[in-house]
């Protein structure tokens, strides 16, 4: 699925990635972040998700952690390698281990499924907030 | 001090005044220009100032002990001349020719005047050099010259001179002497650095401050006494020098240098001004009478302390009314004489006690000691001490003395009391000295011994003890005479008719003032009856184990009769009926063996008649034991079936005998007989109640002999049940283990040994589970379970019975641990008490796939469950957003339907997160906490307004002293424990009312603490420990008020396992508190268990 980049681009500089395998899910995702005006872009498995983040520095991922072919601990590695610390991840997660695998990913914040939207909006939204653009 | 050896120490004149007047008197003796000397009546010279020293070329010492004939040229004729003129008018005056040290004569002008001091008349004496004398220098400059010469070698000082570099330029045969060179060794070095470089305490001395060069440089005399010259091998001579410049031709050339050799003179002063402190400290004290007196009896001079001690004022003293001899009371007057008499030949006497009349009459004790003057033999300086004191300590230590004494006299009385008293008492009493050799036996001891007291004293009282105590006796009495503790041993004493008896002999030490034993008192004391009670229990305690110890019957029987020998009889035997109805007998005891096989056979040859009237057969017949005190001749002879056998008998000398029945549950199974011969002691009825109980033990160990051999038949056929049982076991296809109470295998089927993989020689008997080296059991959760925590450890110490539980154990085989389910359950006996425990166990690893599969599946289920539902929630806010910026009027309904579907979406989710821990926890699987920092007083507050919003019958208060209360916890699922709880408080409060959440930290710090309180239905206290089991729900509520059932089980296991706990407090009708207490920070987790969904 390729970026929609229909929105307002907030922040100047890549799309926010929402990964997720459900459709349905990275609908209500894209949806909910680019009322906020955000560039959105989706990806429904790892592999997916790690070739966009090849292809185009994300502004922050929104990553859940059971994903078809590669993991999202795979794609936070992926990420990591190649830009280090510098793109935030936003983890969701169905289980009820949501703060440890952030803290194993080294997600700025994390979400346990179902979660507020608004819960969403806010954390992408603060983190992007606080980097200098 | 020169000046009090010519004055009389006016005793009463304070002495630093007296020594300032001295002084100042001295300097200005010394100080005149004029010679003057002093003499005493007898013409001894007193003293001389430095220009009569000078004049006559002496030293002040040398002149001090120079009389008037000695430096005045024909004393005689002069004396007989001028002396009593000069006497009568105290003045004379006139020339006088005067020998110098140096043998020259001189002519001088003399004055002289007798001057009455306190302490007695002197003469003074100036002489001067008359002007015409003075030598004409051109005649005598070279006489001088000789002079000079004779007076530096003859002289007793030494003088040497230096010139103007400090060298030096003669030095006299003295001084060389005193410093030890030899004059030429001295002549042309530098004085000072030879002999004068160091002070007197080893500091250097300057040349620059040395009075010598001072003298040649500035021509000033000087004149010191307490400087040191250092002689040639380093030691330092303490010298008086006076220095003078050296003139020549009227410059100063030099200095000449005398000194002399004042280290005796130190010394003599040193123990001047010692002797004078100690007098000086008494005269200060004015504690001791001073008085000068003469030998008639008249004083003449006494100091305040003498007036003091004889009561007298000194104007009693100045009218002459106190007198020594007035005072002394007659019978002292010769001992006064006495000492009057040694004064006289020794000018001193040796103090000697007296004693006083005060003039109040009463009698003071003194010492008195006194010395004649030397310058008046009939007077004397008495000090007289004061004893009244030490003669009250005299008197304190006579009568201590006198009561010391009267103690020894009481204590003397005391022991001839107390030997009366020993020989009145009932028992033996005996005294040793301290060395433990007897020295006393009271008559008792004689009587009951028949010892002679010759015989029994010292140590011969041992004989009369038994052979066997006497050792231990003697070396414990050895031991408390060494280390002085109390001696207490039992014994047996041979009485006068050769018998012994038990006593208990004791003794204590006596010790004098000192705590040093003086002697030791000792009683005997009579114990023989409590003694044979004691043995006889003793005995029987003993006998009871060896009956006790065998089943076997022939054995035990044996046993018996050689345990009452020697202690119950010399001989003992048990006979017992025999098949035919005649007598057997079983055992026969006896000290020698050879007397038993002798017994043997006459019994064997002359079996007893079993209708004999008396002895066994009659006992065994009739159960009635028979006591023959003393064994009367005509009794054997009535007893002997032929002369033979009486003889046989006879020479058994047996004295006395007893013959008891052997009875148990009313049968007669035999007969006991004991005798005494050789030992001659005889039984009493005491010795058959004795008896008897060893008997009866005796009975019942046959009894249970019998008993035995009955039941070792039946055990055989329970052998063959359980060989059955066991049969049935093994085919059982769970794992049966049965142990006994300290975890020994009693029993195991086949398949426990196949599941546990036992090895089978650890099955063994006596072998315990707790032993087993491999034996390694594990929790569900694959922690370690201790060995205590096993089922059927727990069945056999709290007696619990274990239903399927489970646990993982490592098998014998190795390889994965194996799921076991385990039961089991404690053995009890009759009483109820636990005797084992059996455990009943299956292989489960089948059945754990299962539930892995089905745990897998749940959580593909919920996670599948999980997403859908979060995709309607989100939609539902996004649209609600939507919804929210709208204004129609379906706007409403729009929104309203949107925030259902958004509320079930969480709740669905809710239920399937519980569902998700129910189902873990139903397998055993533990919960896996996602613990973050999470501010509980927030968590609260959500909660609360979630719960609040569905119902409108409650009102929430939350109670909270912290704005914040952060812990390290899983949010999520405290949130689930807000929920059940608040969502109870509000289900079983259907009235409505208050529900109040408390807030606080502990006092610790440590722990968040959490009360839930509503005003509900209450729980009623039977339901009450049971809340918290899952699936339970209180009859109370059951089917009236919906629900699972598994909401507090969730709660507590949540907070169990954030390391927290939960408890309930409940009032039926008034309401419920729920308390839940968490720790602020994770406790040390054991085991690391996560598993991925």
């Amino acid at each position: 699925m390729a970026a929609a980049g229909t929105g307002r681009t907030a922040i100047g500089r890549g799309a926010v990635l929402v990964v997720d395998d459900d459709p349905d899910m990275r609908l209500m995702m894209r949806w909910a972040l680019e009322e906020e005006g955000l560039s959105v872009a989706t990806a429904g498995d790892g592999r997916a998700a790690l070739a966009r983040i090849a292809e185009q520095r994300p502004a922050l991922v929104v990553l859940d952690m059971s994903l078809p072919l590669v993991d999202g601990y795979g794609v936070a590695q992926g990420l990591r390698t190649a830009y280090g610390e510098d793109v935030p991840i936003v983890l969701v997660t169905a289980d009820g281990r949501a703060a440890e695998k952030a803290r194993r990913t080294g997600a700025r914040a994390y979400l346990h499924k179902p979660f507020e939207v608004d819960d969403l909006v806010h954390a992408v939204s603060r983190i992007l907030g606080e980097r200098p653009s | 001090m020169r000046w009090s050896r010519y004055r009389t120490l006016s005793l009463n004149e304070p002495l630093p005044l007296l020594n300032q007047a001295e002084t100042r008197l001295s300097e200005l003796f010394d100080g005149l220009q004029e010679a003057v000397l002093v003499a005493g009546h007898d013409g001894r010279c007193l003293d001389a100032n430095a220009a009569a020293c000078a004049l006559l070329g002496y030293s002040r010492d040398e002149l001090l002990c120079m009389h008037r004939a000695d430096i005045v040229a024909e004393e005689a004729s002069w004396r007989a001349a001028e002396y009593d003129r000069f006497v009568a008018v105290g003045r004379w005056r006139g020339s006088v020719r005067v020998r110098r040290k140096d043998g020259t004569l001189l002519t001088l002008e003399t004055r002289a005047r007798t001057l009455d001091l306190a302490g007695g008349t002197v003469q003074v004496v100036i002489l001067t050099v008359p002007a015409s004398a003075a030598p004409d220098p051109h005649v005598e400059a070279e006489a001088a010259r000789q002079q000079l010469a004779n007076i530096l070698e003859s002289t007793s000082e030494g003088i040497y001179g230096a010139d103007l570099a400090g060298r030096c330029t003669f030095i006299n045969r003295t001084a060389a002497e005193l410093l030890g060179y030899a004059p030429e060794e001295v002549l042309g070095r530098g004085l000072h650095a030879l002999v004068h470089h160091s002070h007197r305490d080893g500091t250097p001395y300057p040349v620059e401050t040395c009075p010598v060069r001072t003298a040649a440089l500035r021509g000033v005399r000087a004149r010191l006494d307490d400087e040191v010259l250092w002689r040639k091998d380093g030691t330092p001579l303490a010298v008086e020098y006076s220095v003078a410049p050296l003139f020549e031709g009227g410059a100063v050339q030099g200095a000449v240098v005398a000194f002399t050799d004042i280290s005796a003179r130190r010394q003599v002063e040193a123990e001047l001004r010692r002797e004078r402190e100690r007098l000086r400290r008494l005269v200060d004290a004015n504690i001791i009478g001073i008085v000068r007196a003469d030998l008639q009896g008249g004083i003449i001079e006494a100091n305040d302390a003498y007036l003091d001690l004889t009561g007298y004022t000194r104007a009693d003293l100045a009218s002459g009314r106190l007198r020594w001899d007035a005072i002394t009371p007659p019978e002292f007057l010769p001992l006064d004489a006495r000492a009057i008499a040694e004064a006289r030949a020794h000018g001193v006497c040796t103090p000697y006690a007296k004693e006083y009349v005060r003039k109040d009459g009463q009698r003071v004790p003194v010492l008195v000691g006194f010395a004649l003057l030397e310058s008046d033999a009939n007077e004397a300086i008495a000090f007289v001490l004061d004893q009244s004191e030490r003669r009250r300590v005299e008197q304190a230590l006579e009568q201590l003395l006198e009561r010391e004494s009267a103690a020894r006299r009481e204590a003397e009385e005391n022991e001839r009391r107390y030997q009366t008293l020993a020989e009145a008492m009932p028992q033996m009493v005996w005294s040793a000295d301290r060395d433990g050799s007897v020295d006393y036996f009271n008559q008792r001891w004689y009587a009951y011994t028949g010892q002679r007291p010759d015989a029994a004293l010292g140590t011969g009282w041992q004989a009369a003890l038994h052979a066997d105590d006497r050792r231990p006796c003697v070396e414990r009495w050895r031991e408390s005479v060494h280390s002085g503790g109390i001696f207490e041993i039992e014994y047996r004493l041979r009485g006068r008719d050769g018998a012994y008896r038990w006593h208990l002999g004791r003794a204590l030490p006596v010790r004098d003032a000192e705590g040093q034993i003086r002697r030791w008192f000792g009683t005997c004391t009579d114990i023989d009856v409590q003694k044979r009670g004691e043995q006889g229990l003793a005995f029987l305690a003993e006998a009871s184990a060896a009956l006790s110890d065998s089943l076997d019957l022939e054995t035990t029987l044996q046993r018996v009769a050689q345990l009452a020998v020697p202690r119950l009889a010399d001989w003992c035997s048990i006979d017992m009926p025999a098949d035919g109805g005649g007598v057997r007998n079983v055992a026969v005891a006896h000290a020698d063996p050879v007397k038993v096989a002798s017994a043997r056979e006459l019994q064997q040859r002359y079996p007893p008649d079993p209708a004999a009237p008396a002895g066994v057969p009659n006992v065994l017949r009739t159960g009635v034991a028979e006591l023959v005190p003393e064994i009367p001749d005509e009794l054997l002879v009535a007893t002997a079936p032929d002369a033979e056998a009486l003889a046989s008998l006879r020479a058994l000398g047996l004295k006395s005998a007893m013959t008891l029945p052997l009875t148990a549950r009313g049968k007669t199974l035999g007969a006991l007989s004991l005798v005494w011969a050789e030992s001659g002691r005889r039984y009493g009825e005491t010795d058959r109640a004795l008896a008897q109980e060893l008997a009866n033990r005796a009975a019942l160990a046959i009894d249970n002999a019998r008993l035995f051999h009955e039941t070792e038949t039946a055990l055989q056929s329970q052998a063959a049940e359980r060989a059955r049982l066991q049969q049935i076991l093994d085919v059982m296809p769970e794992g049966v283990v049965v142990v006994g109470a300290s975890g020994q295998v009693l029993a195991r089927n086949a398949a426990a040994l196949e599941i546990w993989g036992w090895p089978e020689r650890e099955t063994a008997p006596e072998t315990k589970i707790t032993e087993y080296a491999h034996y390694q059991a594990f929790r569900i959760d694959g922690s370690p379970l201790p060995i205590a925590e096993i089922p059927l450890a727990r069945s056999i110490a709290t007696g619990e019975i274990v239903r399927g539980e489970q646990m993982l154990v490592t098998r014998a085989l190795g390889g994965e641990p194996l799921p076991l389910l385990a039961s089991s359950a404690p053995l009890r006996d009759a009483s109820g008490r636990i005797t084992g425990a059996v455990t009943v166990f299956r292989d489960i690893s089948a059945l754990k796939e299962l539930e892995r599969q089905k745990d897998d599946f749940l959580a593909a289920v919920s996670h599948d469950l999980k997403n859908p539902l979060a995709t309607i929630k989100g939609l539902a806010q996004l649209l609600l957003r939507r919804a929210n910026r709208l204004v129609e009027p379906d706007a409403a309904r729009l929104q309203a339907g949107l925030r259902t579907i958004d509320q079930t979406a969480t709740r669905g989710a809710a239920l399937i997160n519980e569902l998700l821990d129910v189902t873990r926890l139903h397998m055993g699987r533990p919960l896996d906490l996602d613990r973050a920092p999470v501010d509980l007083v927030a968590l609260v507050r959500r909660a609360v307004a979630e719960a609040a919003a569905t119902t409108e019958r409650h009102v929430f208060r939350i109670d909270t002293r912290a704005a914040e209360l952060s812990g390290e916890w899983d949010a999520a699922r405290l949130e689930r424990v807000l929920g059940n709880l608040l969502g109870n408080a509000v289900k079983y409060s259907p009235e409505g009312g208050e529900i109040r959440v408390d807030i606080e930290r502990e006092a610790n710090g440590a722990f968040a603490l959490l009360r839930v309180a509503d005003q509900g239905l209450g729980i009623l206290p039977a339901d009450l420990p049971h809340v918290f089991e899952r699936f339970y729900r209180a009859g109370s509520v059951s089917g009236t008020i919906a629900g699972s059932g598994i909401g507090l089980a969730a709660v507590r296991q949540i907070v169990q396992r954030h390391g927290g706990s939960v408890a309930v407090a409940s009032e039926p009708g008034r309401g419920t508190v729920i308390s839940v207490r968490l720790p602020l920070r994770p406790p040390e987790e054991t085991a690391a268990d996560t598993i991925d969904i």
